[in-house]
């Protein structure tokens, strides 16, 4: 059957000679995985098309299994993600919760639009970092694992200043705050942050300013909560790391 | 299995190969045991020395079974330019443009965010320790055009600004004998970006 679908290229994968696996999120379908063949080939019409990022319309014939490309249109390339190293390796983490943290046929159009918003985002020169951790809570939510922030999450206590506690999944009054030894004092302001990235739609993220500080504690919070409950090792994290430990000039 | 052991090692070594698949692996071992007894040593042969044979070439990187490689030595070359490409294939590609005169170097990957592949995992180092060695006055770099190519030339970019070199990336557009109507939007903008005067 043919299936016509909007669709973002979260990943590709060589296969064979000439031959792509793509990963896409898409909007009627959820993640789906398509082949497309020949796309490695210099004529290919597929080449710019399968690109990670990248946005269009995309024509594919499945029955079972894995489904074969069979005509695709950009709707937008994202070429300011491609020629930025930073922007590049933001969106490509982004890309990679997108694609680990959801099975085939997962996802919604609601999911899609933030992932679109986020990309373009990204290159749109907002602040990488705050947008990468409103998608890690969109994500986190759609998992089921939202951490609770309105409470302290051990007695229920609304009375601060509040402590994060990853193991646990939330904030800890300071009357809780010895039942997890690794918890993150939490100033006023990232508390505010974290609580307003549970609902903030990414389409509508405007111009923001946030402190190097409350930045580093917002990293270190969301860090630790993605490590104990997704538990994944991610690679483009880790590439971030890596070119955080050698900037360029 | 049905196969006597020597056919079914062969059959498990060729599936091991990218593409082939059992069924096909067991035809490659059933024609292997029809060949002549010499073909086949010749053929052993050359897998074990394509192992135990090659190393990389000291200078560029390249893969190569004399050190430094037939291109390192060549003194006819122009040694103001390196050209960096990924791979030892593009190398061959390139070598048969017959219009490159310069050196390369073989990176040997790419700078990779999806697969957090960073700097330290390709062969960068070689390049910058040529760079500060050598009378390099332009470096090319001709990896792929796309994300993970882009991002390596990028960062190589900015990593050897200080060494004041002429650093070019090789265009990108429509391939020869291609047609204008079946190309798609971002190749038309890099070739129309690219244009150059008649």
């Amino acid at each position: 059957m043919l299936y016509t679908v909007q669709g973002i290229v979260l990943r590709t994968t060589d296969y064979g000679e000439g031959n792509k696996i793509l990963r896409l999120l898409t909007r009627e379908a959820g993640k789906v995985g398509v082949m497309a063949r020949g796309a490695k080939k210099v004529k290919s019409r597929f080449g710019a098309a399968t690109q990670p990022f990248t946005c269009g319309e995309y024509v594919y014939f499945k029955s079972s299994g894995l489904g074969t490309l069979s005509s695709a249109e950009i709707t937008y390339a994202h070429n300011g993600l491609h020629e930025d190293l930073m922007k590049s390796a933001y969106a490509s983490y982004v890309a990679e919760m997108a694609d680990r943290m959801l099975e085939d046929g997962e996802g919604s159009a609601a999911l899609y639009d933030q992932l679109a918003a986020a990309l373009a985002a990204i290159e749109d020169d907002k602040d990488a970092q705050i947008v990468v951790h409103i998608f890690e809570m969109q994500m986190l939510k759609m998992a089921g694992y939202a951490p609770i922030l309105e409470e302290c999450v051990s007695c229920g206590s609304r009375t601060g200043p509040f402590a994060f506690s990853a193991q646990l999944g939330g904030t800890l009054c300071p009357l809780c705050l010895h039942k997890d030894a690794q918890g993150i004092a939490l100033p006023e302001g990232a508390l505010k942050l974290l609580r307003l990235f549970t609902g903030v739609d990414i389409r509508r993220l405007g111009a923001t300013t946030v402190k190097s500080e409350t930045k580093a504690v917002l990293k270190q919070c969301m860090r630790a909560y993605m490590d104990a409950h997704i538990g994944i090792a991610w690679k483009a994290r880790h590439f971030l790391d890596q070119m955080e430990k050698y900037p360029l000039s | 299995m049905f196969y006597p052991e020597p056919i079914s090692r062969l059959i498990d070594a060729f599936s091991r190969l990218p593409g082939v698949g059992p069924k096909t692996a067991g035809r490659l071992a059933f024609h292997v045991l029809r060949m002549k007894e010499d073909d086949v040593l010749d053929f052993a042969k050359a897998l074990v020395n394509v192992k135990r044979g090659l190393h990389y070439c000291s200078v560029c990187c390249n893969i190569t079974d004399i050190d430094p490689c037939r291109i390192c030595q060549d003194k006819s070359r122009d040694r103001s330019v390196i050209c960096v490409v990924q791979e030892p294939k593009d190398l061959v590609a390139m070598e048969r443009t017959k219009e490159f005169q310069g050196y390369y170097h073989v990176l040997h990957g790419a700078i990779s965010p999806m697969e957090g592949i960073g700097p330290d995992q390709i062969h960068i180092p070689e390049l910058l320790k040529r760079l500060s060695d050598e009378s390099v006055q332009e470096l090319i770099l001709a990896t792929n055009p796309n994300v993970e190519g882009e991002a390596t030339a990028m960062y190589l970019s900015r990593l050897v600004k200080g060494f004041g070199l002429k650093v070019t990336r090789i265009a990108h557009g429509l391939p020869v004998g291609g047609d204008l109507e079946y190309a798609d939007e971002v190749t038309l903008t890099k070739a129309l970006e690219g244009r150059r005067e008649l």
